[in-house]
């Protein structure tokens, strides 16, 4: 009897104990993290994924810079799900999923650079000094990161060590504490990287391309001291110049030759894929893909100086309407480098809005409700192909001596330099200099509000298109004021009377310089404190 | 060890059988002792059998003394008696068929009905095989008590809707358990005319023995099989003409352009459509095109054949069931052909040992264009056109063939004509063995191998299509796309063995049922995926004196699903019951007929659920260094304890039946398998799964049913009425914490909501005019005169989400039905009607919306009519809906303006039917019926389908009208 119930014991546990490992399934495709770390591939990996995921993705459309005028009154994005219209328009709260988008892309991009950080010394490397370079690399994205998440939202989370579930939970740093830390941590990991643009991937960030965007916020968080001297820094640096031809610059003619780019969104960033900038902001044609969806506003086309570089409300030789009603009249040659407009060619075709039967009819979904198209980045030679090669500038030179400018003008020390880095930029862009060059007398009395409408005007001008205006609106204070005006369009006379396409009206409320948190996160993160009015 | 005494038992026993021969002789007869000629008598587990003679005597030759004979005749009742040492054996067979009724499944055993304490209802089969069902699915509606069936389509090759058995208590796939024949197979893959039986486990107690998934409510289908002596050929075919009955009215030509400009106009935008241009559109100058009539180019039809060749000897018996199914779409493209053969034998190896063998196979094959794969596609395109598109360039002189005008680079007429086609594949096979052996009488043990297999592909055709604009130049080019593919296949492996002990005890006073086995199940995908299930479990049901009735069960069960050590759940439940009409003291009431039946039963009991994706606990790091989800390595089982209270009364001469019952479940550790973790976590989805959430349902159910005769008048009257209420108890981990989910913002959880809701705006009207905009304070931005003016709940001036309540959830309440059947001589007449007494539907979508909300231009389509009688307009201040928008607008928040009243109370069926006993000598039973589904509902909804919610346009709901030939051959 004893033995029966030993052998059935046996049995029973034998039964269980196999029952168990038929229960044990785990997931094929699962690996570890020590199974995908292991080697230099690995680090240059890392560093590819963190900048295509969030940077320079060839289709993410929210993030990608030439269409984050959409969210300006630079444009009119038309598409909800890119996640720039209802920014734009002012149809946000916290349940707007751009909010949740855009923090937990950054942030968890952080947290996962935290780890790669925290275990870069793991990967087998012949050279050290290829490890150094990739980690700083790593730094450097991570304070790309903060500096972003900070502008946006004021107070976040600053972490900078793995965290497990507990520790991802962190109360926010004000925007004070933040950039304390984050300024000169990120100044140190500029100076560490190598100074010259790497052969292979011009996408990485090296010495001056960081110390660029550490300048362009110094400028954005009103550091107007640093973000002179930084821009005085990289000018010094000799290694950038202005491209001879502005138009040249947004086309297969020189995206690739130019020495301005300083920051560049190359091919070797997307593992040479196909960049879509002709699909995303060109007007459908025949068979071309062309799908308008940033395109100009009216507010941007009348931005544009007259050839003699004054507004066009205050030019001696044409009135504002005549201007409205032919933008192309005495204008600063930056617009048709930078804008289609009814009348022109696209392609072989002259651009009909009007006209039901044509594609670029303003009312078809394809086509643009303003009537204007961005001319940057749509190059004919992708019309008919499926997909473009073209480098796109994060940051170019011409910001940096516009930011000298500016950080001159802000402090009130509108010295030679920053004078010759405006007449810089006006020359290159064709500007009848004999009127437009800020050295001559009728500058001279020029006060410093009238100073700092100049450079606003210049720096929309220059970089229209090119995802730099939001941030300037923001840190302007002017949004309320831009943002709470109608989407206008191409204005043209019908029966004697001027009419003008309206796409929407938009609203900024005094709260929205800072975004909401989405409902997501304030519950997934209870520490989060919502920003005013949301 | 046990197996091996267990197979050397059965050795023994196939040994024995070769023993010495022996003649039998008797007398077959009826219960009143009058001889039965031509009746059959078998020797079981071989091929020996004879006919009784004109006088009911037979002669028999029996190889041993174990025999068995099985005595048959149509008309009466099988019966089985052994030999053992007798040499004369007279048979009385009992007139009539076994009455199924008395008889439950409940899962790996059947108990007596009256034996039963736990919550079990049964399908009428018989209703539901009359009537032309082309999914099993849809038998559901109207036919058992809290058994819901919302219908949400009709479309060719799909599944017609969920089942939904006492509310949902979960927050993964809430689909009920369905075994076939003791495989976990889905409604889907049964034909209805081969279904025998239907039993729906809807309590703990007696869901338990499913404790895996039971906590959906167990669905339990037997399969129809031969009966030994009666070879016979069943024919059933019905054919059916579908007529849509939800199709949208939008606004003609000439009024979009109006409608459009008038939008245009209140927004500040130039008016798109010139006068001249609505005149030309109104005039019919330029026509109006109804683009759903474009699309809908024939009538669908439907057709079911089902043959059934079935029969038995000693041997055993078989029966092959042959089904096809065909459904054609609403042009000459769609449609689904299901061809289906499924063989059910009986094996008698010995007269103690029997082995069911099925085998079932089918295949699926859909027909869907390849513009628009999934079926609705094609519809949802129409809707988003308008009355003044054309879809044909008018005569332009540029001698185009087919000169379609693409609107946002679509149309639909193209989609149909070139856009090619994509054909579906699918195809299911299933083995089936189940070898029983009776050691005793009492005692039985059975075993149950099962496999399963399904395989798909699918194949697309387009040939190369051009298009070009008005002035004939190439817009847009279909290029040729041929090719095909393999999707992942997938086996399931079953093995069961169960030992079942049927006694009486006390000297019939009493009787028990014990049922012990143990499961392991098995499924495995072509990609490597893999899930393992292992069981054990036991039932007790003792009956004590037939007055009182105790049934116990216990279940365990591991799943790979789930963390190590945290696999195996344990799941008992008990139920008591009570048959008051077999106390003495009610016997007076039960003799008079006063009384019949009166049963009151109770029980409790905790179930389980692991219906989620496997490897969701696991650390995922993918080849790019992301971990892809939080792991979790105490994931595990959701739980419910439930408890059930039931009363059956059978009264007046047994012509009146009541039941009632009340019942709440109490759900627990339900998962949440996308639950946000911190981005700082650095993971790919920010998800976790973890158990999370409590949720109670509770609900009653009440049926009726009168049947009476009066002379060759038969008929009889049901109704029943139910409702659930669903509460979320917990929305996190602690009691405060709220949920809310990121793939649909409109919906909250939080304690006293229920688990599915509208989470919105109330609203107060429509802004007047601007001046009522601008002294509003709490609005939001670019609000316009007759956009909906929200409650500022809180009052702060600002508009946001803690405004937002909860306005209702989208589950039927007060679900009634009623079904009445009438007999008179040779015609039978039959309806079903089906209501929901309370629903918050939500106008979603264009059903709602005067333009499709797609996040893009939102500027396309046109408004319903409904919609445009119904506008505000600075005239028509006190309307239902908002003014007329185009493009980004504030009135598409989920607001109380975007919901309606849902109930409605639908004739299901209507059904009236002739049968013609005999037809020659060879044809019995022939019945022709002509059969309505679903053709007069009585709603006041203000969308298209009260069975479901509104949308963007999906393939139509439809009423079938079909006519129907039953025969049975030989």
């Amino acid at each position: 009897m004893k033995k029966l119930v030993y052998a059935s014991l046996i049995c029973a546990t034998t039964a269980l104990a196999g029952c168990e490992k038929f229960l044990d399934k785990t997931d094929p495709t699962a690996t570890r993290f020590s199974e995908f770390f292991n080697t230099e591939e690995d680090l240059r990996r890392v560093v590819y994924s963190s900048m295509l995921d969030v940077f320079s993705g060839p289709g993410l459309t929210a993030k990608l810079p030439y269409m984050e005028d959409g969210k300006t009154d630079n444009a009119y994005s038309r598409s909800e799900g890119h996640h720039h219209q209802l920014i734009a328009n002012g149809n946000f709260n916290s349940n707007t999923t751009a909010f949740l988008y855009y923090y937990e892309l950054h942030m968890k991009h952080l947290g996962r650079l935290n780890v790669f950080i925290a275990n870069a010394d793991i990967p087998y490397v012949e050279d050290e000094a290829v490890r150094a370079k990739y980690k700083g690399v790593l730094e450097a994205i991570r304070c790309w990161h903060y500096f972003w998440l900070v502008s946006r939202w004021g107070s976040v989370p600053y972490y900078l060590e793995p965290a497990d579930l507990g520790s991802a939970t962190q109360t926010p740093k004000s925007q004070e504490e933040i950039l304390a830390d984050l300024f000169p941590m990120a100044e140190n990991v500029a100076n560490n990287l190598p100074p010259d643009e790497y052969t292979s991937d011009a996408y990485m960030f090296n010495r001056y391309s960081l110390k660029g965007i550490i300048m362009r916020y110094y400028l954005y968080f009103g550091r107007y001291e640093d973000a002179a001297r930084l821009a005085k820094e990289i000018m010094d640096s000799k290694k950038y110049s202005l491209h001879a031809s502005y138009a040249d610059l947004f086309s297969y003619k020189a995206d690739k030759t130019n020495k301005e780019f300083i920051f560049t969104m190359d091919m070797a960033s997307h593992g040479n894929s196909a960049t879509n900038s002709f699909q995303h902001l060109a007007p459908q044609y025949r068979t071309g893909n062309g799908q308008s969806f940033v395109v100009p506003l009216k507010s941007l086309i009348d931005t544009y100086w007259t050839l003699q570089g004054d507004a066009i409300d205050n030019s001696p030789q044409h009135t504002k309407e005549e201007y409205e009603l032919n933008p192309k009249l005495n204008r600063d040659p930056r617009l048709t480098a930078s804008i289609y407009m009814p009348g022109d060619m696209f392609a072989t075709e002259p651009i009909n809005i009007y006209d039901p039967n044509n594609p670029m009819y303003f009312e078809r979904p394809r086509a643009s409700r303003s009537g204007y198209w961005f001319r940057k980045f749509v190059d004919p030679a992708d019309a008919f192909r499926s997909g473009g090669n073209m480098h796109f500038p994060y940051l170019r030179y011409a910001e940096v001596l516009l930011t000298y400018a500016e950080a001159k003008i802000m402090q009130n020390q509108v010295d030679a330099l920053a004078k010759q880095c405006i007449n810089d930029v006006r020359r290159r862009a064709g500007l009848d200099m004999a009127h437009a060059d800020v050295t001559l007398p009728k500058y001279a009395a020029y006060t410093q509000q009238q100073w700092i409408e100049l450079i606003r005007n210049e720096r929309r001008i220059e970089l229209a298109g090119e995802g730099r205006r939001y941030d300037d609106i923001i840190r302007w204070r002017i949004a309320e004021k831009v943002l709470n005006e109608p989407a206008l369009g191409h204005t043209r006379m019908v029966n004697g009377e001027k009419v003008t396409l309206k796409i929407e009206d938009r609203a900024f409320r005094p709260n929205n310089y800072l975004w909401p948190f989405h409902e997501n996160s304030l519950k997934v993160e209870p520490g989060l404190r919502q920003n005013e009015g949301y | 060890m046990k197996y091996f005494i267990l197979l050397s038992s059965l050795m023994l026993c196939l040994l024995q059988a070769s023993a010495q021969q022996k003649t039998i002789s008797g007398r077959v007869a009826d219960s009143t002792g009058a001889p039965i000629p031509g009746a059959t008598v078998l020797v079981k587990g071989t091929n020996i059998g004879v006919a009784s003679g004109p006088d009911g005597t037979y002669e028999i030759k029996v190889p041993n003394d174990n025999a068995i004979l099985i005595v048959t005749s149509i008309g009466f009742q099988d019966r089985e008696v052994s030999v053992k040492g007798q040499s004369i054996i007279n048979v009385r067979l009992l007139q009539g068929t076994r009455d199924l009724s008395g008889v439950v499944v409940m899962g790996f055993s059947t108990v007596e009905r009256r034996h039963v304490a736990s919550s079990v209802a049964q399908m009428d089969m018989k209703q539901a095989k009359t009537r032309p069902i082309a999914k099993l699915q849809e038998a559901f509606s109207g036919t058992i008590p809290g058994v819901t069936m919302q219908q949400a389509t009709n479309l060719p090759g799909s599944v017609p809707g969920t089942i939904s058995i006492r509310g949902i208590s979960t927050l993964q796939n809430a689909d009920p358990l369905v075994i076939i024949d003791g495989m976990e197979m889905s409604l889907t893959d049964v034909d209805p005319n081969q279904v025998k039986s239907i039993t729906v486990l809807k309590d703990a107690a007696s869901a338990a023995m499913y404790g895996s998934r039971g906590a959906n409510g167990v669905i339990i289908v037997e399969t129809e099989r031969g009966v030994t002596g009666k070879f016979k050929v069943d024919l059933n075919s019905w054919y059916g003409i579908s007529k849509p009955i939800d199709l949208p009215k939008f606004v003609n030509g000439a009024d979009y352009m109006r409608l459009n400009n008038e939008a245009r106009i209140m927004q500040g935008q130039t008016p798109t459509f010139t006068e001249d241009s609505i005149a030309k559109m109104a005039s019919g100058q330029i026509p109006s095109v109804n683009w759903l009539d474009e699309v809908i180019q024939k009538n669908a039809t439907s057709s079911n054949t089902t043959l059934s060749v079935s029969g038995g000897g000693g041997v055993g018996t078989f029966n092959l069931m042959l089904g096809y199914l065909n459904e054609n779409g609403l042009n000459n493209i769609e449609g689904s052909q299901k061809f289906s053969a499924r063989f059910n034998t009986n094996i008698n190896i010995a007269d103690k040992f029997v082995l069911l063998a099925d085998f079932y196979a089918h295949r699926l094959q859909v027909d869907r264009l390849y513009a628009n794969d999934d079926g609705d596609g094609l519809y949802s395109l129409a809707w988003r056109m308008n009355a003044s598109q054309q879809v044909y360039y008018p005569n332009t002189g540029l001698n185009i063939d087919e000169h379609y005008q693409l609107h946002n680079n679509l149309n639909p007429v193209a989609s149909i004509n070139r856009g090619g086609t994509k054909n579906y594949l699918h195809d299911w096979s299933t083995i089936n063995l189940r070898p029983k052996y009776h050691i005793t009488k009492n005692l039985n043990i059975e075993g149950n191998v099962s496999y399963l297999i399904t395989k798909s592909a699918e194949k697309w055709e387009r040939r190369t299509f051009k298009f070009y604009d008005g002035n004939g130049k190439p817009v847009t080019t279909w290029g040729n796309a041929v090719d095909a593919t393999q999707n992942v296949s997938r086996s399931q492996l079953t093995s069961r063995l169960l030992v079942n002990y049927t006694g009486n005890l006390r000297g019939s006073k009493d009787k028990i049922y014990f049922t012990t086995g143990a499961e392991a199940m098995n499924w495995t995908y072509s990609n490597f995926t893999e899930i393992s299930k292992a069981s054990f479990f036991g039932k007790l049901n003792y009956s004590f004196d037939n007055r009182y009735i105790l049934e116990v069960t216990a279940r365990g069960d591991g799943s790979s699903k789930f963390a190590p050590n945290n696999r195996w759940g344990f799941f008992p439940s008990a139920a008591l019951a009570w048959n008051a009409s077999n106390e003495s003291f009610l016997q007076p009431l039960v003799k008079s007929g006063a009384i019949n039946n009166l049963k009151f039963r109770a029980s409790y009991g905790l179930i389980g659920n692991e219906n989620v994706d496997p490897y969701l606990w696991e650390e995922i790091v993918n080849t790019w260094g992301w971990t892809m989800r939080m792991p979790n390595p105490n994931f595990s089982w959701e739980k419910q304890k439930q408890w059930n209270v039931g009363m059956e009364l059978t009264t007046l001469n047994n012509r009146l039946s009541l039941g009632a019952e009340v019942y709440k479940k109490h759900s627990f550790d339900l998962i949440y398998d996308k639950f946000p973790v911190p981005p700082l976590t650095g993971s790919y989805y920010l998800e976790s799964a973890v158990n999370i959430g409590e949720v109670n349902n509770k609900g009653f159910e009440i049926s009726a049913n009168w049947s009476d005769k009066i002379g060759d008048f038969t008929y009889s009257i049901g109704g029943m009425l139910f409702d659930n209420k669903n509460e979320v108890l917990k929305a996190g981990y602690k009691a405060t914490d709220t949920l809310i989910f990121k793939d649909n913002t409109d919906k909250i959880w939080y304690p006293g909501v229920a688990i599915d809701n509208y989470y919105g705006y109330q609203s107060n009207g429509y802004f007047r005019d601007q001046e009522d905009v601008d002294k509003t304070v709490a609005k939001l931005p670019n609000t316009l005169p007759g956009d909906i003016k929200y409650i500022d709940q809180n009052g702060d001036g600002v508009i946001n989400n803690l405004d937002r309540v909860n306005l209702g959830d989208p589950f039927p309440h007060m679900n009634y039905a009623v079904n009445l059947n009438l007999g008179y001589k040779r015609w039978d007449f039959a309806v079903i009607g089906q209501g929901v007494g309370k629903r918050t539907g939500r106008l979603g979508g264009m059903e709602g919306y005067p333009v499709l909300v797609d996040g893009a231009t939102n500027a396309l389509g046109a408004p319903r009519q409904y919609y445009a009688d119904n506008r505000w307009t600075p005239e028509n201040q006190n309307s239902r809906f908002p003014r007329v928008w185009n493009g980004a607008s504030t009135n598409t928040y989920l607001s109380d303006v975007w919901l309606s009243n849902a109930s409605f109370f639908r004739f299901k069926m209507i059904q009236l039917g002739y049968t013609f006993p005999k037809i020659g000598t060879a044809i019995r039973n022939v019945r022709v019926y002509v059969n309505a589904q679903d053709a007069i509902t009585f709603t006041k909804w203000e969308g298209l389908e009260p069975e479901r919610n509104g949308g963007n346009g999906r393939y139509p709901r439809m009423a079938v009208f079909s006519l129907g030939l039953k025969a049975t051959f030989f």
